[in-house]
């Protein structure tokens, strides 16, 4: 079996993208074939493209031929940016209801406060919920708030909550800073300010991109480096539009 | 008010306080019953307030005002006799103004404030809490404050703008402070218990309200724990409904109205407190907040607790979310150096915001104003 793991994973990532490599990790020792798909190109993923917005169901019919199971990490971004629109949320978990039948495993792993503009009800994501053998929510209140929506089989619904980043991610950077104790509040404060400042000019070159996701912590080997996505390729479009009405076709032909 | 009066009276000045039957500064309705009765060693006398006749009228003058439209001098008085009036309160001055070395009035923009100081302006004293709001640069506001004999501020950018405001500042006026009771013990671990808080939180303590920015505030940290994943829930306590949005209903916990006896062990049980109002003239949460020794991240364009903040070495400030997030991971990340912040917060509320200090500050105000009568 070969499963497509959606997210984002390191480097750089934080303690979402480290949790959703264990997880790629656990699966290939279980014996299964892994092929990760990563929005950022600095990940160590086999695949890197846009899964934002529509594009999310165009790379899942790509990558379908390939693979039987998926696993999805719903975050920031991925499959909706928080500034989506009705309709674009409609288009966008729409197409993905259908892109999910394509995979006869189906895990959607949802981080908290769930990431879902518009909410996690409604028509538009009855078939996405539907399609899914595995719902993984972090705690019991999104577990309350996910099985009441339409669609969802309750016995898939799985509570597993990440683990608090208490030595990790961008926490930890901070713990590394050493301040002298004369005039420490001048010393975090200007921290803040030029972390915050580090922050924003990598959130805006995701934005320019339309690839806003998991901030990098801005240390390492990849501090520096452009967090792009590979571009949406016109080619690549066709031909999975084109296969998908091939494939359609084929099956109205051979229905008797 | 209420504890300034009392802790002048434990000096052995006579204190009366006269106030409204209402306990809403929205409705103004009459709760209490209207006469005179004794709280310790201070007499307190109610007066009943009279209902304002035209909503509808007050409702566009506060409107325009909000649009900081520039009201005729008639407007404004319909203006300040839209809310609430009180004027059993103002006859009951004008009958015993006399009798007293001094009149304190607050905060700047009620009728009590506007019409009471018309009284015995030689012997009057606002304390008007100003914030730089529209209500603040009516004529009728620069009118009072220049017209009384003294004004107290509680800090000094409040200070700085009631000058902005009243070029022509009653001429006894000084930065007195505001004071917080200084509490014998903290039960953190109670709290937690009594309100089955397991998770690391912050504290949000204040009224739930658009002006309070608490509603920015949910933006603001829901941002910031997407982007940070940090391991804090927002508990939140006070008057008004808190509207949690659903996405953020797993990390923001209501505690709704807590007894004064809690508040302490909140402040001393959380990570660290948010103060996202850009209104404030003091700020008694943050004050608290440091005396339980917790730190303190507040909005830096809040004027004044930017200032507290940044005199006392305490806080931090954040201008959006991104900078709330890295606030919120700095005291997640570098708890140690968090709580030494909040060491130089305490020491600066014990140096300048206990009641002995503010006491004796009221009192050198009020002396200077007697003895300015008596010259």
């Amino acid at each position: 079996m070969t499963t497509l793991v959606v997210g984002t994973v390191p480097p750089p990532g934080g303690e979402a993208a480290a949790q959703l490599a264990a997880l790629a990790s656990q699966l290939r020792a279980t014996g299964e074939r892994v092929e990760v798909l990563s929005p950022d190109r600095r990940s160590a993923a086999h695949h890197h493209g846009s899964i934002t917005g529509p594009m999310l169901a165009l790379q899942l019919i790509r990558r379908s031929r390939s693979c039987d199971g998926v696993v999805i990490a719903f975050g920031p971004g991925v499959p909706l940016a928080a500034t989506a629109g009705r309709v674009e949320r409609a288009v966008t978990l729409g197409l993905l209801g259908v892109a999910l039948r394509s995979f006869s495993d189906v895990t959607l792993r949802l981080a908290s406060p769930i990431p879902l503009p518009g909410g996690v009800g409604g028509r538009a994501t009855a078939a996405m919920w539907s399609r899914a053998t595995s719902i993984v929510v972090e705690n019991e209140a999104d577990r309350e708030r996910v099985v009441l929506a339409p669609g969802v089989d309750a016995a898939c619904l799985v509570v597993r909550p990440t683990a608090a980043p208490a030595h990790g991610g961008r926490s930890m950077a901070w713990n590394e800073l050493h301040f002298d104790t004369a005039d420490l509040r001048s010393q975090v404060q200007l921290a803040v300010r030029e972390r915050a400042a580090e922050a924003r000019r990598v959130n805006s070159a995701r934005v320019e991109l339309g690839a806003k996701g998991v901030l990098d912590d801005g240390a390492g080997p990849f501090s520096g480096t452009s967090a792009r996505v590979s571009p949406p390729d016109p080619v690549v479009l066709a031909r999975v539009f084109a296969g998908r009405v091939r494939r359609v076709l084929r099956k109205l032909a051979t229905q008797p | 008010m209420a504890e300034a009066a009392h802790s002048l009276a434990a000096r052995d000045h006579e204190v009366e306080i006269l106030t409204t039957c209402a306990t809403s500064h929205f409705s103004w309705a009459n709760e209490f019953e209207p006469g005179r009765s004794e709280d310790g060693r201070v007499v307190v006398s109610r007066f009943p307030t009279v209902a304002v006749r035209s909503r509808s009228a007050a409702a566009q003058l506060e409107h325009r005002v909000q649009r900081s439209e520039s009201l005729s001098p008639a407007d404004e008085i319909a203006w300040v006799n839209g809310r609430f009036r009180v004027p059993e309160l103002y006859l009951e001055l004008v009958n015993r103004a006399e009798e007293f070395d001094a009149i304190v009035l607050s905060p700047y923009l009620f009728w009590s404030t506007i019409y009471g100081a018309t009284v015995a302006p030689e012997r009057t004293i606002v304390m008007p809490c100003l914030h730089d709001e529209p209500y603040a640069w009516l004529g009728i506001v620069r009118s009072t404050l220049s017209a009384v004999a003294g004004a107290w501020f509680l800090s000094e950018p409040e200070h700085q703008l009631g000058h902005r405001v009243a070029p022509g500042l009653a001429p006894f006026h000084s930065v007195v402070g505001a004071a917080v009771v200084v509490p014998e013990h903290y039960d953190a671990a109670g709290f937690r218990e009594r309100h089955g808080l397991s998770r690391p939180f912050v504290l949000y303590a204040g009224r739930r309200e658009e002006g309070k920015g608490w509603r920015r505030l949910l933006g603001e940290f829901g941002a910031a724990i997407a982007s940070h994943e940090l391991p804090f829930d927002l508990v939140t306590f006070g008057v008004g409904s808190p509207d949690i949005p659903e996405g953020l209903q797993s990390r923001v916990i209501d505690l709704g109205y807590l007894e004064s006896s809690e508040l302490p062990d909140a402040f001393a049980a959380a990570d660290a407190l948010l103060q996202p109002s850009l209104n404030e003239s003091f700020s008694r949460t943050v004050m608290e907040a440091w005396l339980a020794g917790t730190p303190v991240i507040a909005h830096a364009a809040s004027e004044v607790v930017a200032w507290h903040c940044e005199r006392s070495g305490g806080g931090l400030t954040y201008s959006d979310e991104i900078e709330l997030g890295e606030c919120l991971a700095f005291v997640a990340g570098a708890p140690k150096t968090a709580a030494a912040l909040a060491d130089e917060g305490r020491r600066y509320v014990l140096a300048h915001y206990t009641w002995p200090t503010v006491t004796d500050a009221m009192e050198r105000s009020i002396e200077g104003l007697v003895a300015s009568r008596q010259r």
